[in-house]
């Protein structure tokens, strides 16, 4: 898998739900149309959250990958 | 009854046929209108102050629109003193987890629960549970609130 270059990388690693989500939501706000967030988690309920989040608001979950128990999600802005 | 005017059925055709266009127009403009959710925040201990500010910060996150109205002990979310002060009491309180872990079985007894000094030994420990938890502060979480754009009733 090609490695996605990141603009802004986001550690929510021993945070819970909704922690990370509402940290993504923060982050995005600061960045422009087009950019890309990394975010770093531990807790599985952020699988399902990065997706309905991402659906919901319009914004793309370009890629994500786990690894030794730590989810990373690449989060583009769309809008 | 015979056939109608012809008149009369192009003007009801005509009649129909714009109600159903306006009806669609409606509804498709009622698509676009964003979610909501409206909160209620009646209470003032530090683990009840948590459920509506969770709530309103996610929805928030999803761009949402809320609202939050606080009432009763939860205005003191809105004192600005009052907020970083919350407690929370052992008696009564039949789901407070038991504070010895090698004794599962030894709740804290509501008689116990009622010395002095026993609330805060319960808010000590119920803040060094959110500090591990690494949840935000019941003012951190009013922070977020309000950045996105949670409106505040009271």
């Amino acid at each position: 898998m090609e490695p996605v270059k990141a603009d802004m990388v986001l550690d929510c690693q021993g945070e819970l739900c909704p922690g990370p989500v509402i940290k993504v939501a923060r982050a995005m706000k600061t960045m422009q149309v087009g950019q890309i967030l990394e975010i770093r988690a531990t807790d599985p309920g952020s699988l399902p959250d990065m997706d309905a989040w991402t659906k919901q608001t319009g914004n793309e979950l370009v890629a994500r990958h786990e690894a030794n128990g730590v989810f990373t999600y690449y989060v583009r802005r769309k809008k | 009854m015979g056939s109608m005017d012809p008149e009369l059925q192009r003007y009801i055709d005509q009649k129909v046929d714009e109600a159903v266009a306006a009806g669609f127009k409606a509804l498709a403009a009622g698509a676009d209108k964003p979610n909501r959710m409206a909160l209620v925040a009646s209470k003032g201990t530090l683990d009840m102050a948590y459920p509506p500010l969770i709530l309103a910060t996610t929805a928030g996150s999803l761009g949402w629109e809320v609202g939050v109205f606080f009432t009763f002990y939860g205005l003191d979310l809105l004192h600005r003193d009052r907020i970083g002060k919350l407690k929370v009491g052992p008696v009564g309180n039949p789901a407070m987890p038991p504070p010895i872990r090698a004794l599962p079985w030894m709740k804290v007894p509501n008689i116990v629960g009622a010395l002095p000094g026993m609330t805060a030994m319960a808010t000590s420990m119920m803040k060094s549970w959110i500090a591990r938890a690494k949840l935000p502060t019941i003012p951190e979480l009013m922070d977020i609130a309000k950045e996105f754009d949670v409106s505040l009733f009271a």
